[in-house]
């Protein structure tokens, strides 16, 4: 099937490669993937060289198309780049390239950088910065560090036990994030966003229409913010958290089973059909923030 | 004795503005009357009294940002600026940023590319724009509409935490400042929306659809914000949930514009 | 005017950030710092220069506003139509000349900002009580008698919109009747036979 080529370091010639391919890292820090569709696996191990596997899908291409297709990795300062060409000698300047699956194995400090149209990615054990922007196709990124930014039109997004800066932003699809600290950004149109087992100390998810789901520590001093317009918020707090929590929703409900004799009060600002609820209550200390902000929505706070 | 000097006249007197004779008569009198003499000496004090008055006031807020916000028509933040030039996008595409950002003096229409179409919106027309230049453009539209600049301050209640930020204005006031941030917002709408017409083959039918639905999402929650913003104008509330409704807008259309671009 | 001449120091962008700076004080003589007179503003402000309009807002805003105030009474309405008035000077500035000073203009631009609002909009009396604290009016010289400023402030502040009007014109800034006949586009009679009976309103509420 495919042969593998052991090759030297780079200088800054590209290389045409088909196959299964291992570049020495030397002195490269990041990792660049263009690809418009495929699906991509990253995982990482302690050698100080990139592999890179590629392998088109059986069944979806022609035999012709597949010889056509390429990909090539270039060197450029402390980047490593790997783009998908188009077809070649195909006469048919406007079609894109079929779909090329990769799977790349990264020294474990690497950043990772992957932009694509329709495209899975996986990406596992990472230690860099990991950014990866796509229109179609799930991501999904365990165990990463650093600045974690991940962002899709329509693919679900789902981090797990990662740690750091974590940014996800869909229009459509689901954001799950679980078992990960740092700071927590998510945001979505119609998608959902769901946070869970989380320890950082800054929070914040916002949607237009789709439901939000927090269930985490509240740490001291933090600040956990939650905006929608339309959906519906599930928060579940820990009992013995010190904060201040502040709600409110114009057109919602506000539901709490919460200990600490929350103080609901209902402002009619004299206008039919607008009601204005809020719910204040502190415990502890207060130091901590939770603010809840929805037009239509409903509000659930519940215990941990 | 002459008669009393009627009030009118004595005011008069006092500022100099009765004819010699008249005046004449209103002096001989007042040297005999201790009354008039007496009025004209409050009338001198109260007049004494206001000229003294203090004549410069503050307002309880920094009235600029939203004077400038009229007065350009649109902002662009400095930090945009500045990332334009340093970007290297083409000198043509950094006037286009600068010109879009500028200080326009009257009806503030620009030239240099920007067109009007029949609906009297500006758009960006016949240029070939690329991909930097169009983020810049996209950058510095969400940039402007949604950190400091004035109307935006106002609208997300920047102005205090809880509680309204000013006792409740009146409706045609803050309807007057949202018609100036429409302005602005409207027609960066318009070109990102444009921007995305003519590139949304490359998205695919699909993601086309998910785009269109979201924006309807958006757009109802938008219209939902703004008839609750008008049954009651004092609330931060909606106006904060308004300006994030907006901001959810520019954003989405930025993302696709950039996809667009990214995979173009 | 052409836009595309403009620099891009010019466009004031960042008002106030220190983007593109416009300096506003003369370092240039020997140690010394001098301020950039109105009037050179003024002139850098007609190219398009929004800095130096902001500095001239800064420099003005104090006393147009409290000419708002003291002519509309709620610092609502007087904060909105301090706004239009800069705006409107900005939009004006082309037509000054400098056949008066620029204050005196900018205060006559005000003044009819404020009629002109006031005619078209047909300005009803706030429902609400007087709401502008005359604390708010900065102190001005020596002050003797604090009490008597603040029920004088209070008096004028009680009288009818058309009264108070004519009267602060006239008492406070100082304004001839001629010119204030002209601005309000009545008769020089009118014009005398109100402040009168302004003053009069506001000796009798003092005395009361």
């Amino acid at each position: 099937m495919l042969t593998g080529i052991l090759i030297g370091a780079l200088t800054a010639a590209a290389l045409i490669q088909q196959a299964d391919t291992l570049v020495q890292a030397d002195g490269a820090t990041r990792l660049h993937l263009q690809l418009q569709r495929g699906e991509v696996v990253v995982r990482t191990w302690d050698r100080d060289a990139v592999q890179v596997r590629a392998t088109y899908p059986p069944g979806r291409t022609s035999q012709i198309e597949r010889s056509g297709r390429t990909f090539q990795i270039e060197r450029s300062g402390r980047t490593l780049a790997v783009r998908v060409d188009a077809q070649r000698g195909r006469g048919s300047g406007g079609s894109s390239p079929g779909p090329v699956d990769f799977e790349f194995t990264v020294p474990r400090g690497f950043d990772v950088d992957v932009e694509g149209m329709a495209v899975g990615v996986d990406i596992q054990g990472t230690e860099g910065n990991v950014e990866v922007t796509t229109v179609q196709g799930a991501i999904q990124v365990r165990g990463g560090r650093g600045n974690i930014s991940l962002g899709s039109v329509s693919g679900r997004i789902t981090v797990e036990e990662a740690r750091g800066n974590i940014r996800t932003t869909t229009v459509a699809g689901a954001i799950t994030v679980s078992g990960s600290s740092g700071e927590v950004y998510g945001e979505t149109v119609g998608g959902s966003i769901t946070l869970t087992d989380i320890r950082s100390r800054s929070v914040e998810a916002r949607t237009v229409s789709g439901p939000l789901r927090y269930d985490g520590a509240i740490e001291d001093g933090g600040r956990y913010t939650f905006g929608t317009h339309a959906g519906d918020v599930w928060l579940r707090l820990p009992e013995d958290m010190n904060a201040r929590v502040s709600a409110v929703t114009l057109a919602g409900e506000i539901k709490v089973d919460f200990s600490g004799a929350p103080d609901t009060t209902v402002r009619t600002p004299g206008m039919p059909g607008l009601r204005e609820k809020r719910l204040t209550f502190e415990t502890g200390d207060g130091s901590a923030r939770v603010s809840v902000e929805t037009f239509a929505g409903t509000l659930h706070i519940l215990r941990r | 004795m002459t008669p009393h000097v009627d009030d009118g006249l004595l005011q008069d007197f006092q500022e100099g503005l009765l004819p010699p004779e008249v005046e004449e008569e209103v002096r001989r009198h007042l040297a005999e009357c201790s009354q008039c003499r007496s009025e004209l000496e409050t009338l001198a004090d109260l007049l004494d009294a206001m000229a003294e008055l203090p004549q410069e006031a503050q307002p309880s807020r920094d009235l600029w940002p939203q004077v400038a916000w009229r007065i350009t028509g649109a902002q662009a933040s400095a930090g945009e600026q500045a990332s334009a030039e340093d970007a290297g996008a083409g000198g043509a595409e950094v006037d286009q940023v600068a010109e879009w950002g500028g200080v326009s003096r009257g009806d503030g229409v620009g030239g240099g590319g920007l067109a009007e179409d029949r609906f009297g919106a500006r758009r960006l027309r016949g240029r070939r724009i690329d991909l930097s230049a169009w983020q810049l453009l996209a950058a510095s539209l969400v940039v402007a509409l949604v950190s400091g600049a004035s109307v935006w301050a106002f609208l997300s209640g920047r102005g205090g935490e809880e509680g309204p930020m000013t006792v409740a204005a009146p409706w045609t006031a803050q309807q007057a400042v949202l018609d100036q941030a429409y302005g602005g917002y409207d027609e960066a709408v318009a070109d990102l929306e444009s921007a995305l017409e003519q590139g949304r083959h490359v998205l695919g039918p699909e993601t086309v659809l998910v785009l269109e639905e979201n924006l309807a999402i958006i757009d109802r929650a938008i219209q939902e914000a703004r008839e609750a913003l008008a049954l009651d104008p004092g609330s931060a509330v909606v106006r904060r949930i308004l300006a994030e409704n907006l901001r959810w807008k520019v954003s989405l259309l930025r993302h696709a514009v950039s996809a667009v671009y990214t995979n173009t | 005017m052409a836009s595309g001449s403009k620099s891009v120091e010019s466009k004031g962008t960042s008002f106030g950030d220190g983007m593109g700076a416009v300096p506003l004080a003369d370092t240039s003589s020997a140690g010394q710092r001098e301020e950039i007179s109105t009037e050179a503003l003024v002139e850098r402000a007609r190219k398009g220069d929004a800095q130096a309009f902001e500095a001239i807002y800064r420099r003005s805003v104090g006393r147009i506003y409290a000419l708002c105030l003291r002519m509309v009474r709620d610092s609502q309405s007087a904060e909105e139509l301090t706004q239009d008035v800069f705006v409107r000077a900005w939009q004006r500035l082309e037509s000054f000349r400098g056949e008066s000073r620029f204050t005196t203009w900018l205060h006559r631009l005000a003044v009819n900002v404020v009629l002109q609002e006031g005619r078209s909009k047909g300005r009803r009396e706030s429902r609400e009580e007087v709401t502008a604290d005359p604390e708010v009016y900065g102190r001005r010289g020596r002050e003797e008698t604090p009490g008597l400023r603040l029920d004088l402030e209070r008096a004028i502040a009680a009288l009818p919109e058309g009264a108070r009007t004519v009267v602060v014109l006239r008492d406070v800034y100082g304004y001839k009747y001629d010119e204030i006949a002209e601005m309000q586009g009545v008769a020089l009679g009118t014009v005398k036979a109100q402040i009168h009976r302004a003053r009069r309103m506001i000796r009798e509420r003092l005395e009361s």
